[in-house]
């Protein structure tokens, strides 16, 4: 099993809606997990909670409190269901502490075809085996194959824009969950303007998934592209967009998120 | 009716009156509980417009959190699921702080009908004490001609009375294959803008849809999220004025598309950034190099 399917396995709890997992050593960042490890495993209680034939179609993650290493307790409940389209609540809990650790909003629809449409085009940028793979000093970067294509964090630029290559550092391949934990990959906004690593902590992360099962299955070497940009940074908390790519230029998911920084001026 | 939702002052705006929450007990779980109107002065074609409810929300968890005794708190985020239409009338509010930090607190608020307690309407809020860091804005505003030079959009809703929409700028989508659009929003006379009414304004944007099919369908926002910047000098700055929407799209398929705006100053201050997942059902072809794959 990989570490991606072992850090996710989920059992059901005592109560009605509640699941249990397990903090995984592959996904430690800093401080508590890498939160596209949060993400993932909340959407995935909540796919295994829902009817099978639902698909997420967008994705909320706010992060309340650092996760303590051990049992986790996630709870997850549907707050409607429509014919075709339904909306989800879940948090996630340390079982040690008993504290709210992370909350999620989600809403999963039944999806048919409709017109279809991309806007952007992919960056031209080598591809993932013309480039290095990125040492960090955090746990998660050993089981998530990282690699910069245009811009790096600590130069000191005025904008942030930057694309990376991303994949799970194994031959599963993609699907919904490995995308999510993909999501959150791209670096704060705040390490591209400065030279040196700065205390940050993610608040907020929204994920709108566009990709559909052929998508995935083109994408079968697990390589996502990753190119994401800020907009503003002022007291105390900063925004970054992203767009998820293929390696042939299908637009996978739009992701954002807010995060709270401390750089003084 | 309550008699705290009459406006003690005539003049109130009605955006002001409509935001009226009056306390209403509590509920299981340190569950606040509020009660409100869902006006007719802001319905939509079912329900209340968007950017109302979420505005509503908005003003929800502020208000819980001061009524908690938190002082100080501005609204940093907010993600508002729209689970189901709200009829017009009285609804209930639900706010509960899911963590309340030295200087962060986190809140899901929720409208609900207020007979049975389902939710119609839900939001996660991040609020937060904000204080000086080092500051940047990376993209600059679009150069549009000014809203005195554009015309006010004439849109048969009741909500269109109160918020003045003009399109600055517009390109047909068969065109340049982009549904990137700028327009200028307000509400009505002398309304100062605040967090409320810069998340009411961030759902004005024209459904990308009707920009790809150059005719308005069916759609319905299921989700938006607003990350808002302004700084008291910000909103001081813009006071009444029109505030800028830059929109683009990025892709509709299988029953949904996104879309991604930036909101401005007209002295070119980033208020804020926001992006919405949308429903749709349309399965009109395009015409022209789209749809490639169908070939």
């Amino acid at each position: 099993m990989s570490v991606f399917d072992a850090a996710l396995q989920l059992k059901p709890g005592e109560g009605e809606g509640q699941w249990t997992g397990q903090t995984h050593p592959g996904f430690q960042n800093m401080i508590g997990p890498y939160g596209g490890w949060s993400a993932a495993i909340l959407a995935k209680a909540i796919l295994e909670q829902a009817e099978d034939d639902l698909e997420l179609v967008s994705l909320t993650v706010d992060f309340l409190s650092a996760i303590p290493d051990g049992a986790v307790v996630i709870e997850v409940h549907c707050d409607r269901a429509g014919k075709g389209t339904s909306f989800w609540s879940a948090r996630m809990l340390s079982h040690q502490t008993q504290e709210v650790c992370c909350k999620a909003s989600a809403v999963l629809a039944r999806r048919k075809d409709t017109l279809e449409w991309t806007e952007p085009s992919m960056p031209d940028v080598a591809s993932p085996e013309n480039l290095e793979r990125v040492n960090l000093p955090v746990a998660w970067a050993q089981t998530l194959d990282l690699r910069m294509a245009r811009n790096m964090p600590f130069q000191g630029m005025d904008t942030t824009w930057s694309a990376a290559w991303a994949r799970l550092d194994d031959t599963a391949g993609l699907d919904a969950l490995r995308l999510i934990a993909l999501s959150d990959s791209p670096a704060p906004r705040v390490f591209m303007r400065v030279t040196e690593l700065q205390m940050i902590s993610t608040v907020s992360l929204t994920l709108y998934l566009h990709a559909c099962a052929e998508d995935f299955a083109h994408a079968s070497d697990g390589w996502v592209l990753a190119e994401a940009e800020g907009a503003r940074g002022t007291r105390g908390f900063f925004d970054q967009h992203a767009r998820l790519w293929s390696r042939e230029g299908v637009l996978l998911a739009t992701s954002q998120q807010t995060v709270w920084y401390r750089t003084p001026a | 009716m309550n008699a705290e939702l009459t406006p003690d002052l005539p003049d109130r705006h009605v955006f002001d009156v409509s935001l009226d929450l009056s306390p209403a007990g509590s509920g299981p779980a340190d569950t606040s509980r509020y009660s409100g109107e869902a006006m007719a002065a802001f319905e939509n074609a079912i329900g209340p417009f968007g950017g109302w409810s979420a505005a509503l929300l908005a003003r929800a968890a502020l208000q819980a959190a001061r009524d908690a005794g938190a002082e100080g708190l501005e609204l940093i985020s907010l993600t508002t699921d729209f689970a189901a239409g709200v009829p017009t009338g009285p609804v209930m509010v639900t706010a509960v702080c899911d963590r309340a930090g030295r200087n962060t607190q986190f809140w899901s608020v929720a409208i609900r009908d207020p007979l049975s307690g389902s939710v119609l309407v839900k939001a996660s809020a991040i609020l937060s004490r904000r204080r000086e860091t080092t500051d940047w804005v990376e993209s600059r505003m679009p150069d549009i001609p000014a809203p005195e030079l554009c015309p006010r959009r004439d849109i048969p809703r009741n909500w269109a009375e109160h918020i003045d929409l003009r399109h600055a700028t517009l390109e047909r989508f068969t065109d340049r294959g982009s549904t990137y659009s700028t327009a200028w929003a307000r509400l009505d006379a002398g309304r100062p803008l605040d967090a409320e009414s810069l998340v009411c304004l961030a759902d004005t944007p024209m459904s990308r849809i009707f920009l790809v099919l150059s005719k308005p369908v069916v759609m319905s926002t299921v989700s938006m999220t607003v990350y808002l910047h302004a700084t008291e000098e910000d909103y001081a700055a813009t006071a009444d004025d029109f505030v800028l929407l830059e929109t683009h799209g990025a892709r509709g398929g299988r029953g949904f598309y996104d879309q991604h705006a930036r909101v401005w100053s007209r002295d070119g201050r980033l208020l804020a950034t926001t992006q919405q997942s949308v429903w749709f059902n349309a399965t009109d072809r395009l015409e022209g190099g789209h749809d490639e794959d169908e070939a």
